[in-house]
């Protein structure tokens, strides 16, 4: 990195000034307010830190922290599965076709979460399509929404493109000589990704793994319409306290403890070898 | 330099005058007037069927507009009148949220001078909200499958055994509780005080045999449609709107749980002149039976079912059967909160 003048760090610093001033007006202080609403007594009165005792007695919370983390963990190992592959396909194409195939990538990502999950209860449904073609070979059907299996496969529809790109950029970023090293030195194609290319993308791995991690943290729409009565998540539970049981400190340090824990994992984030490619532009 | 005449009073206050003549109808602060109040509805069949009997009528009788917004929510409410930006005049509520809503200081208490109800059955008077309609919820069966074998009170909907199939029930403690005790053969008439921990062990007899717990309304009667459940807890107008375009589906009118329609005043409204006129027109008879006519809901006067048409009467709950239940909104007041959260811890166990 050069020695840059102070007054390039003011110039920068201006350049960040909209966004930085957006962000406060619209995010910090709004968070600032659910912050000190979490802090009221439920019938007034001054600052307290009652809800945040009650919750961690209250089992209703605990188990849902504990499902919220169970289902954050399975969608991020279920969406690397299946995005692996892509980005390892994707990265051996020409730059051309590869650019066509990405926007293949993103359209799941741009259509709105509602008419997906709405999707798939056609698609997976006990009557569903899925179901009539295997009705047709006389298997019965087999219960694919509504329970975990059902959330797994909303979720990672929507994840796969923020792991797709994190890998792609670490296994394009690998230098072609390598792999090409280890063919000369008589490694079959298997032992080539298994010793080389998977380890040196292990990075982007890891950065997509966080990003995704956080993301499923406050999911909301998929559990409630794709779940079953077990799958009720952190945002759920804020959902609970705001509107059924109208008590708002409890649903604001639900929602102080959720940004708490995306905010550890994003410094995780920041942490992590590649996972700079993803917070600022050193990387690649 | 030219004689620049100043600028009378007069001439200032003309000139606003003609701006305001000459600028369309709708620009014109006709809030300021109470002439255009703000009613929020569920929407869908029942928002059409009150536009139609209640709100048109009402505008044109006294010239004051209706502004409609979809989605009446508590916690909204409560938003608003706390921060005293009060937005929507008039709401309508559920059984569970009356007591609250009150108790909170979120409605305006109704103005008996204005509001007329004296004839209306007691279930459906409130010092802060006023009755409506009555609706009724039961049990819905579909008529293709099963060979029509289906339950059609209560103890027969938590006979797993007698009457095998995949139950609907909602993702919620209010009614499910009571339904719960009726299933475990408490009659309608000792349901309240509900003995909680029976309900919640019956709860956990009929657990296994419910496919699922319905967020949506909507969802209740789809699912049948859809093969996904094959008995389910929902209302009379859902059912009465399927058989209409031909869906197999039926509805058994015994055990029913029978709630009101309440609509209530804002807290701190701009308009509670016009918000208690309309909640006076809503207690008309006439209205009443209209509103009937195109909603299926029955209306809080006894003596208005007789107006009712045949076609829709029949589909009509009984508010005199005494296996039928009204929903005592009271009883749940203090205990909502508790109940729901143990509710919901019970559904993830």
């Amino acid at each position: 990195m050069q020695i840059r003048t102070t007054n390039a760090h003011v110039r920068d610093a201006a350049y960040a000034m909209p966004a930085a001033l957006f962000m406060a007006l619209l995010f910090a202080l709004p968070l600032f307010s659910v912050l000190h609403q979490s802090l009221q007594q439920e019938n007034g009165g001054g600052l307290t830190i009652q809800a945040y005792a009650k919750i961690f007695t209250t089992p209703l919370f605990l188990r849902v922290a504990y499902t919220t983390l169970e289902v954050s963990i399975s969608a991020t190992v279920f969406s690397l599965l299946l995005a692996y592959p892509i980005a390892y396909f994707l990265a051996k194409q020409s730059p051309r076709r590869r650019a066509l195939y990405m926007i293949l990538v993103l359209v799941p990502f741009w259509t709105s979460s509602l008419v997906k999950s709405f999707s798939f209860m056609v698609l997976l449904g006990q009557s569903g399509i899925i179901n009539q073609m295997l009705g047709a070979f006389g298997i019965a059907p087999v219960k694919m929404l509504f329970n975990r299996f059902g959330v797994m496969v909303g979720m990672s529809h929507f994840l796969i493109p923020f792991f797709v790109f994190p890998i792609l950029t670490s296994l394009r970023s690998q230098p072609l000589e390598l792999a090409k090293a280890a063919a000369i030195m008589g490694a079959g194609k298997l032992r080539i990704f298994l010793r080389v290319t998977l380890p040196l993308s292990l990075p982007g791995v890891m950065a997509g793994a966080l990003l995704v991690f956080i993301l499923s943290l406050g999911f909301y729409i998929i559990p409630a319409l794709l779940g079953g009565r077990q799958d009720m998540m952190f945002a759920n539970l804020v959902d609970f306290y705001t509107r059924e049981a109208l008590n708002w400190p409890m649903a604001s340090a639900v929602a102080v403890l959720l940004v708490a824990a995306a905010a550890l994992a994003a410094m995780l984030l920041s942490k992590v070898r590649g996972g700079s490619s993803i917070l600022s532009e050193e990387g690649h | 330099m030219p004689d620049l005449q100043p600028l009378s009073r007069r001439s200032v206050i003309g000139g606003l005058t003609a701006t305001a003549i000459a600028s369309p109808a709708y620009i014109r602060p006709g809030w300021a007037q109470g002439k255009r109040i703000v009613i929020v509805n569920s929407g869908g069949a029942m928002g059409d069927a009150k536009r139609k009997a209640l709100y048109d009528p009402f505008t044109k009788a006294t010239g004051i507009e209706i502004v409609t917004a979809s989605g009446p929510d508590l916690a909204k409410i409560k938003a608003q009148v706390e921060r005293k930006d009060v937005e929507w005049d008039i709401t309508d509520l559920n059984d569970a949220w009356v007591p609250a809503a009150a108790r909170l200081g979120l409605l305006e208490k109704i103005d008996e001078s204005i509001v007329n109800r004296a004839d209306a059955i007691p279930q459906s008077k409130h010092d802060y909200a006023v009755g409506g309609t009555v609706y009724a919820a039961g049990i819905a069966f579909p008529t293709n499958r099963l060979g029509g074998k289906a339950p059609k009170t209560w103890p027969e909907f938590w006979d797993a055994k007698g009457f095998p199939g995949r139950r609907g029930l909602r993702n919620r403690v209010t009614d499910t509780l009571e339904i719960a005790l009726m299933g475990d053969g408490v009659p309608a008439s000792q349901v309240y005080p509900c003995d909680v921990e029976r309900a919640f062990k019956a709860l956990e007899r009929i657990k296994p045999a419910v496919s699922h717990w319905i967020a949506q309304t909507a969802q209740t009667v789809a699912l049948i449609q859809g093969n996904e459940t094959d008995f389910t807890y929902t209302y009379t107008t859902r059912v009465k709107d399927l058989q209409a375009v031909n869906v197999p589906i039926d509805y058994s009118f015994k055990q029913n749980i029978l709630g009101i329609g309440w609509i209530g005043a804002l807290k701190g409204t701009r308009n509670r002149d016009a918000a208690m006129r309309f909640l006076a027109f809503t207690m008309d008879k006439d209205r009443q039976v209209e509103l009937s006519n195109l909603s299926g809901d029955a209306p809080t006067y006894a003596d208005a079912l007789a107006k009712v048409d045949p076609a829709t009467r029949k589909w009509l709950p009984n508010i005199a059967d005494p296996d039928n239940l009204f929903v005592n909104a009271a009883w749940w007041d203090s205990r909502i909160e508790e109940l729901n959260t143990r509710f919901k811890e019970w559904l993830l166990t």
